[in-house]
């Protein structure tokens, strides 16, 4: 008797010293089997469980799910264990197993303690980073490819894998090396401006998304490479792209959980996040003014809010303002412009001049007539000069200086948002078209900012890329049907009709010049700045077509050094192109060492 | 162990039937197929073991055979699966009774690569995965998105193999696919668990994943049909009988065969009488006939199973038949083991069928006639009576002005009398309903010089003709075929732009100068005419349709029309003469042989197929004689029944073993208002009218002006009198109590617009509604000269064609001599009348 006491004894003591962990042992279970019913988005009985925070409220039933020490009173236990099929949780589903349901019984017996950072985080970000499974050593068939990056010497390609990452020598076609640790497929690749990391995106379909961080020096290690890279973040579904900001300060990321992400690259932490966009969001990236803010200390030109060169053709900004650096300005809105130098802070502006713009017709006929007022006349217009002054103190401060991410999603628009903050500053519905032929509403899966200039490029379903300006979009923007027809038609977007059949999943600018790749399988390169760095829509034409695939292309990368274009999609294959003259170099299935049969 | 228990349970059930009766006892088994052929590694097939007795009872004893072991073949449930090359007999049996199935089995050693178009898309299907509501509805759910049940493979494959980034399917790891994950719930899914990793439908889907996603080559053999074992079969539910596996094979463009039993679908019909679960057995629950409906991709087939079961007590007693209806309704009820109620009497037959067939009640006159009428074909001569007086022709004339919708949104009250005219003379001349067909479908001219060009006035594009012509005349809902392939029947999305191009020639123009893009003006006259050639195309293919019938070959010059309505009215079309008749059927027997009468489709079969066949093709070889169908059924002993059940009948609803009590319809209800308080009907008025306005025209000496102005009028009362309900114009102001009984507003060409159903807008227009009013009011007038004892017998007579019973002559009586009022008793003694069920049904 007194041994089997002791038995019980030792027995409970181990089970106290085993404390259950809801992090990494309960959430796992909950997210697998509960969410897809309990979520934040379907909420049966309106018990939702994607925190710890909502997992402890009640749904429909007024039960508390939890009661701490008890589990026979804990209504989610109740209905764990419920003997009655079509009661117990989960439905239409197996019970839990017994093993799992022990460890929700200890967890409540040991007083439900929560051992995260943030009960009102998302259990997907409790979990501890996933240990990935050794890719087979070799593939018994090829991997669609999602992603390809060329070293920065162009000597090497990155193509994704099966939880790796596979490095190809660009001139033999050769595997050199396999970066293991990583996702279960891999959607983006790229290099720090540094070129001392790499940020690897991608994750399992439905299950979850990765960026892991893999530090350039470590590759040099050839052999026992390490299997254990950074874990920047985990997402609840795949990541599809990302990109560094020129600065290297932040990466911007986006994904299949519709969301769009910055993170700060010095403290690893995530800066921002917004899920704005209603689908995927099927690429970001950054744009680059840093040219701007060069061009004005240079040059003592205006530091502008808006770009003015579509006005010079025909279009019509009807919001502008121009800030020169010896403190005089001109501000315009609708058919008023105002052009006065401050002179202190509690006065008015002294005024230069006022001019009302005419502007009849539009497109081709567009034609503005100029009435300017000057000395006595301009005591006439005193409401509208207070007017202009006044949206010149208050109107786009906030804009200063801003960079801005863009991302383009499958919901049919692509956003732009403050680099900084997140905060939305435009969507860009130009890829709505109504009428014609091509009419359709068009998924976007490609955005590319223009470098040297404030021109974004989109690009996915229907027959042309778009090149817009944020700013001037946004002045324009609004909800008809047919929104591609009203920007064309304003001048204020530049099309280029890429004559693609089939829909263009990758796009990537490199210097001056766009490539596309399409499900087609062809790749199309375009130059899109004209050496006055202005553009000329009708001046653009197919520079290559590069003809050597027959089926889906999902990737594409571009190498300045060595003027490479390297292709890829759902065959697995490679090629690898001469960029100057579109003559193919290479050309190989990107898997290990494929059975051949 | 299993094969044991099997056994001694069969055992028990063969001797059970065996000491209740002696018959029943199995004679001889067989097996379907008798001789089994598979080819290729993972072939399967069903195999039904069927069990016969000496009473003629068929029984499925596929789950209790046993087989013997075999190499070449593994089987289980009757299930067989290849295992290696061979022929072999194998031993099935069943008790001490025995059989052998003949076994080969080819190319084995061949890998058998799953097919995209007919397995892996079979699957989604059946797993409902592309279903309306989950992943086939428009832009699917989450990133998936997939056409309806299937019907556009190319999407499909679009979508799961290379879609949303390759998202769905994983060929190195197959088990990661989250074609797998999600439906066997290892990862969320908002659709639940919709499989199992031990499913035959898993491990297909994961050899279909393993094998790289194939989409079957452009040339390979196509499914051409399928076909379901038993066809038909009729299952004595007792023991483990009532149940009955299927087996499913579709025919392939190349000759072969393949056995689908497992990845097909099953649905029922009749949910009450069975169920069926996914492999195809069906299990009956009570006595009653279901289709078992099975979907395999575009193909959809039935087997009609019924489930008898002996009633205790039960005992046929040969009731009469007047002729081959009764033969056929009484076949099913003797076996269903339903009792007939007996004949109604006089006065209820004399009130339903003037109600039937002239939309009117009888007058008192008429029903005192009948009443004392002592011949013994008085109801057959008053059955052709009534068919020949004209009050018939307006009455069916409205059922299919409902139909072609006469409505005075588009016609000008002229076209709509003229339209409504022609109606109704086709039913008063009993034009063979293949000309009236025909002269419809292929009218051209003038709207208001060609009454039949209205048709395609009301119908204003090709895609209404063709929905309208597929309903009314063949009882075909095919409008879902405009978008996808129909869910529940044969139709596809290329068979609806193929009608279409049969019609889609007909112009529609404006007649006067001013011929604007703009849709014409209601009233405005507009010429049907044809722009030869034009044709269809599927949207979805862009492959313009050639016209219906698609294999007459036909001249750009011809119109397209005339080989359609050929096809249509061919004795042969299985549509034309069954929807035709079983809508005379409905009208009369307030239920369709297949119901709703004009959705007739293989998973919604007849309660009687055998009548249904057999009045179509009476039809047919009548010369499509309309009043021939109605006198067959109006002469037989089942329209002739009598509304109340007895113990053995009292829970049938759909095999006509008793008549059903209905509310009168919108217009009979007001009619009969009229006509018991009036003395004459709404027609009649319209007649006096008539009359009055030609005697006023008549009368010499008119000037000019006073003759116009009685032209006007007499064109007026002209136009009343000669369309009736027909055109819904005469009397606007009376419609708020003709909808409230279901008048229809006939924006479609469904008879279902005409509601039947019990409303309390009804209760409270028959209890106060201005018509009532008046009416009552009338009533007093015209019957206060009458002596008390006079006026009750004609109240009765003319509201229930029948003499008050005493109780009721004494109530009526006591109510008339106690009051001071007398006009006011009256009229509570009509108000209450109009107010009994006796009245506002027919019984």
């Amino acid at each position: 008797m007194r041994i089997l006491i002791a038995i019980l004894f030792c027995l409970s003591a181990r089970v106290a010293a085993d404390e259950v962990s809801f992090s990494r042992q309960l959430a796992p279970i909950l997210l697998q089997r509960c969410l897809g019913c309990h979520d934040n988005r379907k909420t049966e009985g309106r018990y939702a469980l994607h925190t710890f925070e909502m997992f402890l409220k009640p749904g429909d039933s007024g039960e508390s799910p939890i009661v701490a020490g008890r589990p026979e009173d804990s209504y989610l236990f109740a209905k764990l264990t419920d003997a009655d099929a079509d009661v117990r949780m989960p439905q239409e589903d197996d019970a839990l197993s017994p093993e799992a349901i022990n460890l929700f019984k200890q967890w409540i017996e040991q007083g439900a303690r929560f051992d995260g950072p943030s009960k009102s985080d998302r259990l997907v970000n409790l979990l501890p980073p996933r240990t990935h499974p050794l890719p087979p050593v070799s593939y018994r068939t090829p991997l669609p490819i999602f992603a390809l990056k060329f070293s920065p010497d162009g000597k090497s390609l990155y193509t994704g894998g099966w939880h790796e990452l596979l490095v190809w020598d660009v001139a033999s076609g050769g595997l050199k090396q396999r970066v293991t640790g990583l996702p279960q497929r891999i959607h983006c690749i790229e290099f720090s401006p540094d070129q001392r990391m790499l940020a690897v995106g991608g994750g399992a379909p439905g299950e979850y998304g990765e960026i892991r961080l893999v530090d350039v020096a470590r590759l040099a290690m050839t052999d026992d490479l390490p299997h254990d890279h950074d874990l920047l973040a985990a997402w609840e579904d795949v990541v599809l792209d990302l990109t560094f900001a020129p600065d290297g300060r932040s990466l911007i990321v986006g994904g299949a959980d519709n969301s769009v992400r910055a993170y700060d690259m010095t403290t690893r932490e995530e800066t921002w996040r917004t899920t704005q966009h209603i689908d995927w969001v099927t690429a970001v990236d950054v744009t680059d003014y840093r040219f701007a803010e060069r061009r004005v200390s240079n040059e003592g030109m205006a530091e502008f809010f808006t770009l003015d060169e579509h006005e010079a053709n025909s279009g019509s900004h009807i919001q502008q303002r121009w800030q020169f650096s010896d403190g005089h300005f001109i501000v315009r809105e609708a058919n008023w412009e105002l052009e006065a130098r401050a002179v202190s802070s509690d006065e008015p502006p002294s005024v230069k001049a006022l001019t009302k713009i005419t502007i009849t017709g539009i497109g081709k006929t567009y034609k503005a007539e100029r009435e300017t007022f000057s000395g006595d006349a301009v005591q006439d217009h005193a409401k509208t000069i207070e007017y202009l002054n006044r949206l010149q103190a208050t109107w786009p401060q906030d804009l200063a200086g801003t960079e801005f991410v863009v991302s383009s999603s499958k919901d049919r628009t692509v956003k732009v948002f403050s680099r900084s903050d997140g905060k939305l500053f435009t969507t860009y519905k130009g890829h709505r078209r109504e009428y014609g032929p091509l009419a359709g509403l068009h998924r976007v899966f490609g955005v590319q900012a223009e470098p040297g200039s404030r021109r974004i490029w989109s690009g996915g379903e229907g027959k042309h890329f778009h090149g817009w300006n944020p700013v001037t979009v946004r002045d324009e923007d609004g909800t008809a049907a047919d929104m591609e027809a009203r920007f064309a038609k304003e001048y204020s977007i530049d099309l280029i009709h890429h004559d693609f059949p089939d829909p263009v999943f990758s796009l990537r600018r490199s210097g001056n010049h766009l490539f596309a790749a399409s499900a087609n399988g062809q790749v199309k390169q375009f130059a899109i700045t004209g050496p006055d760095a202005l553009f000329d829509v009708k001046q653009v034409s197919t520079l290559h077509t590069y003809i050597g695939h027959s089926d889906h292309l999902f990737a594409i990368d571009v190498s300045n050094v060595k003027s490479l274009v390297a292709s890829a999609g759902f065959t697995g294959e490679v090629v690898i192109w001469d960029g100057g003259t579109g003559e193919e170099l290479t050309r190989f299935m990107a898997a290990p060492r494929l059975a051949v049969d | 162990m299993t094969n044991w228990l099997a056994r001694a349970f069969l055992i028990c059930g063969l001797s059970a039937a065996t000491a209740s009766a002696d018959d029943r006892r199995i004679e001889r088994i067989e097996t379907t197929p008798a001789q089994l052929m598979l080819s290729g590694d993972r072939a399967a097939s069903q195999v039904l073991v069927t069990g016969f007795a000496a009473n003629g009872d068929v029984v499925d004893l596929t789950r209790a055979a046993t087989f013997s072991e075999s190499d070449v073949i593994s089987i289980e449930a009757g299930y067989a699966r290849s295992k290696q090359d061979g022929s072999d007999s194998i031993d099935v049996r069943v008790g001490g009774l025995s059989t052998q199935l003949q076994v080969t089995v080819t190319r084995f050693a061949e890998p058998q690569p799953v097919s995209f178009r007919w397995e892996t898309l079979a699957i989604l299907t059946k797993q409902g995965c592309n279903s309306g509501a989950c992943h086939g509805k428009p832009n699917g759910r989450g990133a998936l998105e997939l056409s309806l049940n299937a019907f556009d493979p190319k999407l499909d494959e679009r979508n799961l193999v290379r879609g949303s980034f390759v998202r769905f399917t994983e060929p190195l790891v197959p088990e990661q696919s989250l074609l797998l994950r999600k439906p066997t719930l290892r990862i969320p899914h908002g659709g639940g668990k919709r499989l199992r990793k031990d499913d035959e439908a898993y491990s297909i889907l994961r050899q279909w994943i393993y094998e790289g996603c194939v989409i079957d080559s452009s040339d390979a053999p196509t499914c051409v049909k399928v076909e379901v074992e038993p066809a038909s079969r009729v299952i004595r539910l007792a023991n483990e009988s009532g149940k009955q596996q299927v087996r499913v094979l579709a025919h392939f463009s190349d000759g072969t065969a393949r056995d689908v039993t497992r990845i097909a679908t099953y649905t029922l019909s009749n949910d009450a009488v069975a169920g069926v679960d996914a492999h195809g057995l069906v299990s009956g629950r009570e006595r009653g006939q279901t289709a078992v409906v099975v979907r395999y991709l575009d193909d959809i087939v039935s087997a009609y199973f019924t489930f008898v079961a002996d009633v205790p007590g039960f005992e046929w007693n040969n009731p009469p038949t007047h002729n081959y209806v009764d033969r056929f309704v009484h076949d099913k009820l003797h076996q269903l083991q339903y009792l007939p109620s007996g004949r109604c009497d006089d006065g209820t037959f004399l009130r339903r069928l003037s109600l039937d067939v002239r939309g009117l009640l009888p007058t008192a006159e008429e029903a005192k006639a009948f009443l004392a009428d002592d011949t013994s074909d008085k109801r057959q001569k008053l059955i052709d009576q009534f068919l020949d007086a004209p009050e018939y022709a307006r009455s069916w004339g409205l059922k299919m002005a409902d139909l072609l919708r006469i409505n005075r949104e588009v016609l000008s009250p002229d076209q709509a009398t003229a339209y409504s005219q022609w109606v109704s003379k086709s039913v008063e001349t009993n034009m063979p309903y293949d000309r009236f067909a025909a002269e419809l479908l292929t009218a051209s001219g003038s709207t208001s010089q060609v009454p039949p060009a209205n048709f395609f006035r009301v119908t204003s594009d090709t895609k209404m003709v063709t929905e309208t012509v597929a309903q009314v005349f063949m009882g075909s809902r095919i409008m879902c075929a405009q978008c996808h392939n129909h869910p529940y029947e044969s139709w596809t999305q290329d068979n609806y732009y193929q009608m279409a191009s049969a019609f889609h020639e007909v112009d529609r123009n404006l007649s006067d100068e001013s011929k604007k893009k703009e849709l014409p003006a209601p009233g405005s006259e507009v010429t049907i005419s044809r722009t030869p050639g034009r044709a269809m195309s599927n949207p979805r293919t862009g492959i313009e349709q050639k016209p219906w019938p698609t294999h007459v070959i036909r001249s750009v010059d011809e119109d397209k029309r005339v080989a359609f309505v050929q096809w249509l009215t061919s004795a042969d079309n299985t549509y034309f003469a069954r929807v035709a008749v079983n809508r005379i059927w409905s009208h009369l027997i307030g239920r369709g042989l297949v119901e709703p009468v004009d959705d007739f489709r293989s998973s919604n079969p007849p309660v009687n197929v055998e009548l249904l066949d057999a009045l179509a093709n009476d039809f047919a070889a009548s010369g499509f004689d309309r009043k021939h169908i109605l006198r067959v059924i109006l002469n037989s002993q089942t329209y002739q029944r009598s509304s109340d059940t007895n113990k053995f009948n009292e829970t049938d609803e759909e095999l006509f073993s008793h008549a059903r009590v209905r509310l009168l319809s919108a217009e009979q209800m007001q009619d009969a208002i009229t006509r018991l308080c009036d003395g004459g009907d709404q027609f009649a008025k319209f007649e006096q009218e008539l009359a009055a306005a030609e005697v006023e025209l008549n009368r010499g000496d008119l000037d000019d002006a006073t003759r116009e102005e009685k032209e006007k009028t007499r064109a007026a009362a002209r136009q009343r009198f000669e369309s009736y309900y027909m055109t819904q114009q005469p009397y606007p102001h009376l419609t708020t109590f003709l909808k409230a009984f279901g008048q229809p507003e006939r924006k479609t060409a469904c008879e279902c617009e005409r509601r039947e159903e019990a409303s309390l807008d009804q209760a409270l227009q028959l209890m106060n509604s201005g018509l009532i009013r008046d009416n009552v009011n009338r009533a007093r007038e015209r019957l206060q000269t009458l002596p008390d004892h006079q006026l009750v017998e004609q109240l009765y007579s003319s509201a229930f064609s029948r003499a008050p019973r005493p109780q009721e002559r004494m109530a009526v009586l006591s109510h008339l001599e106690s009051a001071e009022d007398r006009g006011q008793a009256i009229e509570n003694v009509v108000w209450a009348l109009i107010n009994t069920n006796e009245f506002m049904f027919q019984h």
